[in-house]
C-alpha cells in the first residue's frame, strides 16, 4: 500500500530514531527531533519504536491512502481534518481509503508526528530511514516531501492488526474511526520549556557572571534555528579565555558557545565534530522538549548532575513502559467490552 | 592553557558518552595513539559500545546506558587504553585523488596566487606535490581534514562563507586543505575540483577516505574531469 502526498506542508520528512555507527564517517545521527512523540505515535499503531513516521514541521501535509490505514497523530496540535471532520490526536485512527487527511499549522507545539501502522517503508540508508536533507540521502529520495510523492507503507504488526480490527467494526460510512479516549503520554508545550543541562567539558571556561546568567535569565529560540541546531538568543555568555578548540566530538543535545556569546543547542542533524567550547549537554529526557519548541519560544536552563540525569532517563523509560502496558490492556479490555456487545 | 600531555584522560560527554583525550596538538604522534586505541575498540568492543568518533586529539565513545553502567564502561575503556600502547597501527593506505585546477573549478585560485605573490601554476604545483595526511573525518559526511599543506599556501578563509560550495571542491583554510563531499555553504578558498565522490551513502563504509590515509592530488585537465566525473555536476 502507498500513502500519497497531496500537499507537502512546510517541511515534512520521513524520520525514525536515527542512525548509529556512522558518526566516524561524519554522518549525523539524525532522526526525529521529538523522539518521545515519534515513539508514542508508533506505539499507538502497534509499531516498534524504530519504524519511520512523518515529521511535520509547522504547516502539515495533506495525505491520502490507497486502502484503509491505521494512523496516529502526536506531538504538536494542528487542526487535523478528514473529509471536513476534526480528527483527534493521541489515539489510533482507522482512516478510510481515499479520504484526505489534512493537517494544518499547529496552534500548540511545532512538530507533529504521523505514524502509519507498518511504518513508512522507504529503503533504509546506512541503517536508518531518516531523511538527511543537507547530503540528500535517507527518507524519501533524500529530501522533504513534495506534492505527488507516493510513500510505501509496511505490513501491520499483530498488535496493529488487532487495533485495526477493533476500529473496523462499524460501517465504513464514516471518513475515519477513532476510540473515544486519548492516550497521551508526552506533554506538548511549544512556547516555553525548562531544560536541564549537564556540565560540559568546557563548562569551567565560563566566567562567574555567565555561570549565573545561564540559569537566571531566559533564552529565545532564534529565527535561524533548524534540525541541525537552535540558536539561543538573549543573555550573552562569556568565556574566561577566548579561542576555539581543536575540533572535537559533539552530538545532539550539546550546547556550544561560539565567540558571539549566543549559545547553540545542537539537535538531530548536527555535525559529528565541532570547534566551539561545549558548555553543557541537555539531559536526554529533556531533548524531545527542544524538538517541540517553536521559533521565538523561551527556554530556561537548570543544572543537573549526570547521575540525576541518568536516573531521570530511567524513570521516564519506566513510565513509558508502564504506559505501553496500560495501552495494551486498554486495547484488550476494549476488545472484551466490544465482544460482550455482540 | 592545557597542561602538557601526560596520559589519556576520560571526561564525561553527557549521559551516554566518554571523551578520551590523547593529546593537545594536531600531530602524527597523537594520531598514532588514537589509531591504536580505535584499533583496540574494533578488535575487542567493550560491552554496550554504540560507536566511537575519532577527532584530531580526542575520541568520543558512545555507550548504551541500558546495556552497561557509565563507570563499568569507563573501566572497560581504561583497560583498552592500557592495552593499546603495545599495538602497531596498520600501514597507511595511499589514495590518489585527481583534481582539475582549471576554470571554472578553481574559483579562488587567482586570489590565492595574488595573496601569496605567486603564479597560479606555482600554487597548483605546490598543492599537488605535497603529501597529505587524513587526520579525521568530520564537519559533514565524508569531509577529510588533511594536514601537510605547504606553509607557503596557508590562506585565511572567506570573511563570510559562500552560500554554496559545489560538491568535489578542493579548498584551503589556513594550514589545512580539504575536499567538499556535498554541496554546502563554506568559507574555504577553492582552488580545484575532483571528479570523485567522497561520500557514498549506499556503501557500508560511506567515506572514500579514512583517518590515517596518505593522500596525493593528481592534476587532470577539464576534459578528463568531465569524462570521469562520478556525480552530476
Amino acid at each position: 500500500m502507498n500513502a500519497h502526498v497531496v500537499r507537502a506542508g512546510l517541511l515534512t520528512t520521513v524520520q525514525d530514531l536515527g542512525r548509529t555507527g556512522n558518526q566516524r564517517w561524519g554522518v549525523p545521527v539524525g532522526g526525529a527531533m521529538d523522539a518521545a512523540s515519534h515513539r508514542l505515535a508508533n506505539r499507538l499503531v502497534g509499531n516498534g519504536d524504530r519504524c519511520a513516521t512523518l515529521e511535520c514541521t509547522g504547516l502539515g501535509p495533506v495525505l491520502v491512502f490507497e486502502r484503509d490505514a491505521l494512523i496516529a497523530l502526536t506531538g504538536a496540535r494542528p487542526a487535523v481534518t478528514a473529509a471536513h471532520r476534526a480528527v483527534p490526536m493521541d489515539r489510533p485512527i482507522l482512516l478510510r481509503a481515499g479520504v484526505h487527511l489534512a493537517c494544518g499549522a499547529p496552534w500548540f507545539g511545532f512538530r507533529t508526528y504521523v505514524a502509519v501502522g507498518g511504518g513508512i517503508d522507504v529503503p533504509p540508508v546506512l541503517g536508518s530511514r531518516s531523511t538527511y536533507v543537507p547530503a540528500s540521502f535517507g527518507g524519501h529520495e533524500g529530501r522533504a516531501l513534495r506534492a505527488g510523492d507516493a510513500l510505501p507503507v509496511g505490513p501491520l504488526s499483530p498488535l496493529g492488526a488487532s487495533i485495526r480490527r477493533l476500529l473496523d467494526r462499524s460501517s465504513n460510512a464514516n471518513p475515519f474511526e477513532a476510540p473515544p479516549w486519548s492516550a497521551a503520554h508526552a506533554e506538548t508545550r511549544g512556547d516555553r520549556a525548562t531544560i536541564r543541562l549537564i556540565r560540559g567539558p568546557e563548562w569551567h571556561r565560563l566566567t562567574a557572571g555567565s555561570t549565573e546568567r545561564i540559569t537566571a535569565e531566559p533564552f529565545w529560540i532564534g529565527p535561524d534555528s533548524n534540525r541541525m541546531g537552535c540558536r539561543l538568543l538573549g543573555p550573552r555568555l562569556e568565556l574566561v579565555d577566548r579561542g576555539e578548540l581543536i575540533s572535537q566530538p559533539v552530538c545532539p543535545g550539546t550546547v556550544q558557545l561560539p565567540p558571539g556569546g549566543s549559545p547553540i543547542l545542537l539537535t538531530s542533524d548536527c555535525a559529528t565534530t565541532g570547534g566551539y567550547p561545549r558548555i553543557g549537554f541537555v539531559a536526554r529526557v529533556d531533548l524531545p522538549r527542544v524538538g517541540r519548541l517553536r521559533l521565538g519560544a523561551s527556554v530556561r536552563f537548570q543544572w543537573i548532575s549526570v547521575e540525576e540525569a541518568r536516573a531521570e532517563t530511567r524513570r521516564w523509560e519506566a513510565s513509558f513502559a508502564r504506559w505501553t502496558c496500560c495501552y495494551r490492556e486498554k486495547i484488550s479490555g476494549w476488545r472484551c467490552a466490544t465482544d460482550d456487545d455482540e | 592553557m592545557d597542561p602538557p600531555f601526560d596520559r589519556p584522560t576520560l571526561t564525561c560527554l553527557g549521559e551516554s558518552a566518554w571523551l578520551v583525550t590523547w593529546g593537545h596538538s594536531i600531530d602524527r604522534e597523537t594520531f598514532a595513539r588514537i589509531a591504536r586505541f580505535t584499533q583496540t575498540l574494533d578488535a575487542d568492543p567493550p560491552r554496550g559500545l554504540v560507536e566511537y568518533v575519532p577527532a584530531f586529539t580526542t575520541v568520543g565513545v558512545y555507550f548504551d546506558p541500558e546495556t552497561t553502567g557509565a563507570d563499568a564502561f569507563a573501566g572497560d575503556l581504561e583497560r583498552r587504553i592500557a592495552r593499546s600502547a603495545a599495538l602497531f597501527p596498520p600501514p597507511p593506505r595511499e589514495v590518489r585523488i585527481p583534481v582539475c585546477y582549471e576554470d571554472p573549478f578553481a574559483i579562488d585560485l587567482a586570489f590565492v596566487a595574488q595573496y601569496h605573490g605567486r603564479t597560479r601554476d606555482d600554487v597548483v604545483a605546490r598543492h599537488h606535490r605535497a603529501e597529505y595526511f587524513v587526520h579525521m573525518i568530520g564537519f559533514v559526511p565524508g569531509f577529510p581534514y588533511l594536514g601537510g599543506l605547504d606553509t607557503a599556501l596557508a590562506t585565511p578563509r572567506h570573511a563570510s562563507p559562500r552560500l554554496r560550495v559545489p560538491i568535489g571542491s578542493v579548498g584551503i583554510a589556513d594550514h589545512q586543505t580539504g575536499i567538499y563531499p556535498i554541496d554546502i555553504p563554506g568559507g574555504w578558498r577553492i582552488i580545484g575540483r575532483t571528479p570523485l565522490r567522497l561520500f557514498r551513502p549506499e556503501e557500508r563504509e560511506p567515506a572514500l577516505l579514512r583517518p590515517g590515509d596518505v593522500v596525493r592530488f593528481e592534476p587532470i585537465p577539464a576534459s578528463e574531469f568531465h569524462a570521469t566525473c562520478e556525480y552530476s555536476a
